[in-house]
């Protein structure tokens, strides 16, 4: 959801940061104030207004969890008729006769990470062969990130912060049935996805001859990774899909409900492409937004 | 799952919750909500005062751990106390923080201190600290008015893995290399490029007058501030509006009086 992360960002930023000169002798005195044009109370006016509506966004997003329960996924159906989406409704439609269920996941930006997130848990809580190769996967990356130049201590503490919990997710120290619903509590979960901006970052950057033609704007791969994958609550592009996918090691479907959305074409894309078997976690799109699907039984 | 500083600090006070961190099954989450569903019923000044310590420290705990170790280690940091940086913790939780930076040598602001007004946000360290100068000083990324500071770091290209030592050798760095392109403020960026004598001199007036920088006061920019000053304007107002119309005199009695 692009409005709700330009909210996050704006956050992030200080509010007097575009001030310009004329703004800050208003301030100095106002016994000498110079009168502002008046486009400059008009921008404001448009941006409060602006700021107005992605606070309301932002307000409703955080009513919902970061990760609902498991829903019957004609929720996504009903979601859609004739009159607001005659294609989408049909997508929709075809799509709940492979899948049974959804996860919906909180629009902030985090929701590509999250879903993918969960989907990763779910297969290591069924797989203790997986879990196992998931946790050598996930400990090889403090000294990949290291070696790549990540600043020491922090990265250090964000990788032990997530090995730490797939291991307490092997040895059962976390219980079974309290893992998913973990990934609730937010600060908790922050930890959790910052290590997979990381490591999306990370394998980006090991092969960057390869990605850096991808980018745009003339815009070199490191600040590319820093300022889109790995600030939080920044949507994922298909370089940063790329990057995690290949970082776990673990591929995923994409069902796209947006044709065009599609790198195909097609209704769905697996990453990496053309997988011998179809993966085990699959994640639905409409524009802007990811959610967690399942297949039927 | 390692132990928390926010559930230390809570056990410390209560130690009938001890119990509970030691079923506790490692994430956060499960501590949060066995602590919420105790029964306090019998004890109800003994919960408000835990809720209180509970809600007050609302940032995550492994934040605030994280948090300690960044203070700690631009206090014990040597090659940081010889660059002249500091900080000093204002509360508890860390969240209020002084910085001071020492004006580097050979720039304008050489001999200054220059304090910083540190605000670390909830969602710390995955948004950036929230800072400025409250030392006011004249630098093209520098609001003259506000303090905002204008640098990468600490707005789209912060990064969770950065701290504050880092943070405050990047501003640092900015007061030696200003970077007028992309100016916060663009009067002082104006000047900058167009005549930097005078940039120069000016940023040098501030250190001396704004951040206890030691050098000799500029008679000439004296004279002219209290001859505004005798207009019934106040110094620091008086200083602001000759360095914005690059100390010619009637330029800034014309901006005031108009």
């Amino acid at each position: 959801m692009g409005v709700v992360d330009g909210q996050s960002s704006q956050n992030v930023s200080e509010p007097g940061a575009q001030a310009d000169a004329s703004a800050d002798k208003k301030e100095e005195s106002p016994a000498a104030v110079v009168p502002d044009s008046s486009t400059d109370d008009f921008k404001d006016d448009e941006n409060q207004l602006q700021d107005q509506q992605l606070d309301q966004i932002e307000q409703e997003q955080k009513q919902l969890p970061l990760v609902s329960d498991k829903i019957p996924f004609d929720v996504i159906v009903m979601e859609y008729d004739s009159t607001n989406g005659p294609e989408f409704r049909k997508k929709a439609e075809e799509l709940a006769v492979v899948y049974s269920d959804v996860r919906q996941i909180r629009g902030d930006g985090n929701c590509f990470y999250r879903a993918v997130l969960v989907g990763v848990t779910e297969l290591i809580l069924k797989d203790h062969e997986e879990a196992r190769r998931f946790l050598t996967v996930c400990e090889g990356w403090v000294d990949r990130l290291l070696k790549l130049g990540f600043p020491d201590w922090t990265t250090t503490d964000f990788c032990d912060y997530f090995v730490s919990w797939v291991k307490s997710i092997i040895n059962k120290e976390l219980k079974p049935d309290q893992v998913i619903p973990g990934l609730n509590e937010d600060h908790h979960c922050n930890y959790l996805i910052i290590f997979l901006r990381l490591i999306s970052s990370g394998y980006l950057k090991e092969h960057t001859e390869e990605y850096e033609p991808f980018i745009d704007n003339g815009q070199s791969l490191s600040d590319y990774c820093c300022s889109e994958i790995e600030a939080m609550w920044k949507d994922v592009d298909h370089l940063g899909i790329t990057g995690l996918v290949s970082a776990l090691e673990r591929p995923i479907r994409v069902e796209y409900m947006d044709r065009s959305a599609a790198p195909n074409g097609g209704w769905h894309y697996d990453f990496p492409p053309e997988q011998a078997e179809a993966p085990k976690i699959v994640l639905l799109y409409r524009p802007g937004h990811y959610d967690l699907i399942y297949r039927k039984d | 799952m390692r132990p928390k500083a926010r559930e230390s600090l809570l056990f410390d006070r209560f130690p009938d919750t001890e119990r509970i961190a030691n079923e506790r099954t490692g994430a956060i989450c499960h501590v949060t909500l066995t602590l919420s569903q105790l029964n306090f019923e019998n004890k109800k000044i003994e919960r408000d005062k835990f809720f209180e310590v509970f809600i007050t420290s609302n940032m995550a705990s492994i934040a605030f751990s994280r948090l300690q170790r960044e203070c700690k280690e631009v206090v014990t940091n040597s090659e940081i106390a010889e660059t002249g940086i500091m900080i000093e913790i204002l509360n508890e939780r860390l969240t209020d923080i002084k910085g001071q930076i020492r004006g580097p040598p050979d720039t304008p602001y050489e001999g200054g201190l220059f304090d910083l007004d540190i605000h670390i946000p909830e969602n710390y360290p995955f948004t950036p600290p929230k800072i400025k100068f409250t030392t006011k000083i004249w630098h093209p990324n520098v609001s003259s008015q506000t303090g905002t500071i204008c640098l990468d770091i600490l707005k789209d290209q912060w990064a969770a893995s950065l701290t504050l030592r880092t943070v405050l050798l990047s501003i640092q760095a900015l007061m030696c290399t200003p970077e007028p392109k992309d100016p916060q403020d663009a009067v002082v960026a104006r000047q900058y490029i167009d005549s930097h004598t005078l940039f120069k001199s000016t940023a040098e007036y501030w250190t001396v007058k704004f951040a206890k920088g030691k050098g000799p006061e500029n008679a000439d920019y004296k004279s002219k501030v209290d001859k505004i000053r005798d207009m019934g304007i106040r110094e620091e107002e008086a200083i602001a509006v000759l360095s914005c119309n690059n100390w010619d005199l009637s330029k800034a009695t014309e901006y005031i009086f108009n």
